[in-house]
């Protein structure tokens, strides 16, 4: 009875290995990516392909602040959002379009980038974020600096899975 | 009257307490409204709890197409839907949304969609490899939850709708409350100016009865005050007629005896005459009817003036004064002579009468800007064991109502002072005497004599004016003096040209003060107007003003 239980307890250990390594696999599959970054401030518009590596060159910005998504006080790294749009040009944009993997889409002024410092977080605390947790990418704002960002409208702007930037 | 104003204090504490309650709840209750309306508005949970039921019709949707071998529906499609789902259902293992969400899944739909989602994992990664069977029994296990999740959404839309019904009412209360506080506090504030106005009309009412008491007292005062001067007046009367007798009876042949009980009558009248004196200076100084005056007069004068008065008393008391002056006070002061000798004859008197002094000196000097007289005696006195003046003087501000016969003196003396703005100090340098140190404000008068010129027609208007001008110490202008050390003109135009006379003087004296002695037809050429009767203050300041200063003297 008792190696028995040993036996069923090294099976279970050895089932969630295996699927340890395969959810690691899987979270390495999701790393990083291409953001496209889409200019329709001109005609016609010029479709840039930011890869990864790019962004991984930028200089990485740190941003400490709760979230309603999140527990605790997270922190999260990333390349400033005005840096990423550096790549693509600096065409005097004022309206940015956010697009995630999810279709689902939300305007912000292009001013509130250089306002509030914020970045294109690809980690949460020291991790790299996956397609499975809010990644590769997911703009943050420094909500716990500024009084004013307490608000849904600022909180609706944390967009997730971050794949395509429309700029105006 | 002190019970009734601790009532007062503690019942504007207790509005003002009240008030500020009142406000303090209103204050809270709009708080928890905002802070209600700012959560409910920050947590979207509706759009969450849809989110994971869209994402797992789109993932559904996506298997199903590649179970059908859809183009466009590959392994890549099917695995980027699938962790999509994923991110979906850890969103309600996080965050304040994600606890919440947990909280409204009461069946625990979303927990075991997610083991699911965990138990079918390796076949999704692999789904390129699995078989069409497979495949649709997997979309057909995930496809069991829509409804559930439905379900939840439902749940969720219900729960917010109840917790945004419930920040309403909250809302509505703290508006019921902030309104309530506020009728409150304006109720509380009208209470307070009730009371107020209450108070200060009883406080307006005490006010009257005190002043009406105050001048009720006065009166009686001043009644007692009037009977004591006519007393003194009537008494002196007699008294002088007893006195003269006596003075009359000791020039007849009288006998040793007889002469020393008539000249100890003498003394007693004497003593009698002096504090009848007294008394009628006391009710002059009680019934504030001195006024000071600015005169200017010599030290010397002073001094002589002193000496004359009391040497009687001197020579009686067999006693040496002598009276210096300091070499560098001024030569003439201006300052009230009369008070200030009358005020001295007291304290002196005093020092005579009471000390005995043997030696008496006294000092006169000047400094900034007052006169300083030191009166300066031995404090062992003839009929007492010692002097003590500290006693009499130098006691602050005098009190009237309360004085022995022997202070009655030095106390009009001090009066006196103080009248004039001056003060009296006992001070004790040498050992065995003490010094009486008066300062009376005087300004030094100038050392050259100011020149006045009297221009009027009238006689008998020239004559008092010089008269009074030169009692004020001031010289006329004569043959001996030149236009240039004219300081003042007095003119009176009596049917002259007016204009033509003063443009005529002012070119002949250009420094000197035009002064116009009666009402003038033009008074704006004149540096000062000094009206008719002549006041002879209101002349001096006339004639001694600054000229820039110009202005109607009456």
């Amino acid at each position: 009875m008792r190696v028995g239980f040993w036996q069923n307890g090294c099976l279970s250990l050895l089932v969630a290995a295996i699927a340890a390594m395969v959810l690691s696999a899987g979270y390495a599959r999701a790393e990083g990516g291409p953001i496209l970054i889409r200019d329709l401030s001109v005609s016609p518009p010029i479709e840039t392909l930011v890869s990864a590596e790019q962004i991984a060159a930028l200089e990485t910005q740190t941003i400490v602040t709760r979230t309603e998504f999140t527990d605790g006080e997270p922190r999260f790294d990333g390349p400033l959002m005005t840096d990423v749009l550096k790549l693509a040009g600096n065409r005097g944009w004022t309206t940015a379009r956010m697009i995630a993997a999810n279709d689902y889409s939300i305007e912000i002024p292009v001013s509130d980038f250089i306002s509030y410092g914020v970045i294109v977080a690809h980690s949460m605390n020291g991790k790299r974020l996956s397609r499975r947790d809010k990644g590769p990418y997911w703009l943050m704002y420094p909500l716990d600096r500024f009084a004013e960002l307490r608000d849904p409208v600022y909180n609706n702007r944390l967009i997730w899975q971050l794949v395509t930037i429309e700029l105006r | 009257m002190k019970q009734s104003f601790t009532i007062t204090r503690t019942l504007f504490i207790i509005v003002l307490v009240g008030a500020l309650m009142a406000a303090g709840v209103a204050l809270r209750s709009q708080q928890q409204s905002s802070e209600g309306l700012a959560r409910a508005s920050q947590e979207s949970l509706f759009w969450s709890a849809v989110q994971i039921e869209v994402e797992l019709s789109r993932f559904a949707a996506t298997l199903g197409q590649f179970a059908l071998g859809r183009e466009g529906a590959g392994s890549e499609q099917v695995n980027e839907r699938f962790d999509i789902l994923w991110s979906r259902v850890l969103l309600f293992r996080e965050g304040d949304v994600g606890r919440r969400l947990a909280e409204l899944d009461h069946a625990g739909a979303v927990a075991r969609l997610f083991a699911e989602m965990q138990r079918h994992e390796q076949q999704i990664l692999t789904i390129s490899g699995q078989d069409p069977a497979t495949v649709r029994v997997i979309l057909q296990d995930f496809l069991a939850y829509g409804d559930e999740l439905r379900a939840l959404s439902i749940r969720v839309i219900r729960s917010e709708e109840n917790r945004l019904a419930e920040v309403r009412g909250n809302v509505r209360n703290s508006s019921f409350l902030a309104l309530a506080a506020t009728a409150a506090v304006l109720t509380i504030g009208l209470m307070l100016v009730v009371i107020l106005l209450i108070e200060s009309r009883r406080y307006r009412v005490m006010a009257r009865e005190s002043a009406a008491l105050a001048e009720r007292a006065e009166a009686a005062s001043r009644m007692k005050s009037r009977f004591l001067t006519m007393m003194s007046h009537e008494l002196r009367t007699p008294m002088n007629g007893v006195m003269g007798m006596l003075a009359l009876v000791r020039q007849t042949h009288l006998s040793e005896a007889q002469g020393r009980l008539v000249e100890q009558a003498q003394r007693s009248g004497t003593q009698m005459v002096t504090l009848l004196s007294d008394m009628l200076d006391l009710s002059d100084l009680q019934t504030e009817k001195q006024v000071i005056g600015a005169e200017t007069f010599s030290l010397t004068d002073l001094c002589a003036e002193l000496k004359r008065h009391l040497a009687p008393r001197i020579e009686r008391a067999g006693l040496q004064l002598s009276c210096t002056i300091a070499p560098d006070a001024p030569a003439r002061v201006v300052g009230d002579f009369v008070r200030l000798r009358q005020a001295l004859i007291h304290l002196m008197t005093h020092v005579i009468e009471i000390v005995g002094s043997p030696e008496l000196e006294v000092r006169m000097g000047h400094a900034a800007g007052n006169i300083v007289i030191e009166i300066d005696a031995a404090v062992h006195g003839r009929d007492q064991a010692g002097w003590q003046p500290e006693e009499m003087l130098d006691r602050g501000i005098v009190d009237y109502g309360s004085f022995a016969s022997d202070s009655l003196a030095p106390m009009i003396a001090q009066g006196l002072i103080e009248l004039m703005e001056g003060r009296v100090v006992i001070e004790r340098r040498v050992r065995g005497r003490a010094s009486i140190v008066i300062s009376v404000p005087a300004a030094r008068s100038p050392e050259r004599l100011r020149t006045v010129r009297i221009d009027v027609p009238s006689r008998t208007l020239a004559a008092v004016l010089g008269a009074l001008v030169q009692a004020e110490g001031w010289r006329m202008q004569g043959a001996g003096t030149g236009d240039h050390e004219t300081d003042a003109v007095l003119f009176s135009a009596d049917g002259r040209d007016e204009v033509e006379a003063v443009m005529r003087l002012r070119a002949r004296y250009p420094s000197a003060r035009l002064v116009s002695a009666g009402a003038p037809l033009h008074p704006e050429i004149f540096d000062a107007v000094c009206s008719l009767p002549v006041n002879r203050a209101a002349l001096l300041r006339a004639i001694a003003g600054d000229r820039v200063a110009g202005a109607v003297v009456s």
